[in-house]
Order: structure tokens, then sequence, then C-alpha cells
């Protein structure tokens, strides 16, 4: 039967999408866990850094920028 | 399907007990999260100093160069204070885990806030899929 045929290649679509959804999402994120994840040479947990500093070098460059291209007084 | 991973993940992470296999768990999560955020932030940073560039390359004088300077720092504000929402979360979670603290509570603030800088964030600026899975349940729900 035509149908059932087309049923059968969706569920086996389905089940190799499935089995790549795993392959491509999950296993790495379990690898992530597994191996990745140390703490710092502390031995404490790593922080989020503040962006701050590079924000304030940013600006900075930008200052540069606009004092070649128009003057420190432009 | 990937919510459902997501959702098992999270639980796993969060609901898992308090045995040293789970708290060992959420550290290397923890550890991850910081690790993404912080190899994220000068891509971000680089992003927005290219906004910043181009506008000054396109100004006719240095006034109209800052003006438009302050438009791309106030495009850009939004995703800053996110990010330090999320710094705030993850230190939050990561001096629970290292002292004793309510780890649950910490994880569910860093979702959050995680999940409103990945709205915010341009799409040029690609995540780590396993950890945005990690942190973020509601990926549909943010629209991203």
């Amino acid at each position: 039967m035509p149908e059932n045929s087309e049923e059968k290649v969706d569920s086996v679509t389905g089940l190799i999408d499935q089995i790549l959804e795993i392959i491509t999402f999950v296993v790495p994120l379990v690898k992530m866990l597994i191996k990745g994840g140390e703490n710092d040479a502390s031995g404490r947990i790593i922080r989020v850094l503040s962006a701050d500093p590079g924000l304030a070098q940013m600006r900075a460059e930008w200052d540069d920028r606009l004092d070649k291209k128009f003057g420190k007084d432009g | 399907m990937r919510m459902l991973y997501a959702l098992f993940v999270f639980m796993a992470l969060t609901f898992a007990g308090c045995g040293p296999g789970a708290l060992e768990l959420q550290t290397r999560a923890a550890n991850q999260v910081a690790l993404a955020a912080n190899a994220v932030a000068p891509v971000l940073i680089t992003s927005e100093q290219v906004e910043g560039d181009r506008a000054i390359d396109a100004a006719a004088d240095k006034a109209a160069a800052r003006a438009q300077l302050a438009a791309v720092e106030a495009k850009w504000a939004p995703i800053w204070t996110a990010y330090k929402a999320l710094a705030v979360a993850q230190d939050q979670w990561a001096t629970a885990l290292e002292k004793g603290g309510d780890t649950a509570a910490a994880v569910e603030a860093l979702r959050a806030s995680f999940c409103k800088l990945k709205v915010l964030l341009p799409l040029e600026v690609k995540l780590p899929p396993a950890v945005s899975a990690v942190v973020c349940l509601e990926v549909g729900h943010a629209g991203k």
C-alpha cells in the first residue's frame, strides 16, 4: 500500500532525524559536562568576566578614530 | 525535540539531588557557562565596535559622528545590562555551589538572565548550543 509505505518512510525519516538530533545536540552536551568545565587554577569555579574593560577600550579606540578623521578640535 | 532534551538536561542538572555527583555536574556546567560568556563578550564588543567604526566613517563631522556613536551605544546598552545580570547570576550560582546555598534558585536566576540576553543578541552572534540548552529552556518562547 502506497500510503503505508509513505508512513513507514516518514517514521524512518523521523527516527533518523531524532538520532541525528541526539548526535548533534545531546552528545556534545554530555561530552561538555563530562570532559569540560574544570575549575580555575585556584580551584574556584570560573566566573563571568566584566565586559567593562573591553568596552572602555572600544570607546578609546573610537575617540582615536574620531581624532584621526576630524582632528582633535573637529 | 530539542526542547525536550534541553528540559531533560536542565531537570537532571537542577533536580538530580544534592549528592556529590549532581553538584559536580552543576559545577562543570557553571564553569562552562562562564567560559562561554567570556568567549562571547569579545565577539559582542567587536560587533559593537564595528558598528561604531562604520558610524564614524559615514559621518560628515565630529558632532554627527558622536551622535551616531551615542545611538550605537544606546542600541547595545540593553545587551550589556543583560550580560551584567548574567554575570551576577552566574556568580551567585557558583557561590552557592562553593559555599552551599540554594543552587536551584541560583540556576533559575541564571536561566532567566541568560534567556533575556539571548533574545537581545544580534543574529550573527552564535552561542555554543550545548550551553544555551543547559540554561535556556524557553528557546521557542524566547523567539531564538
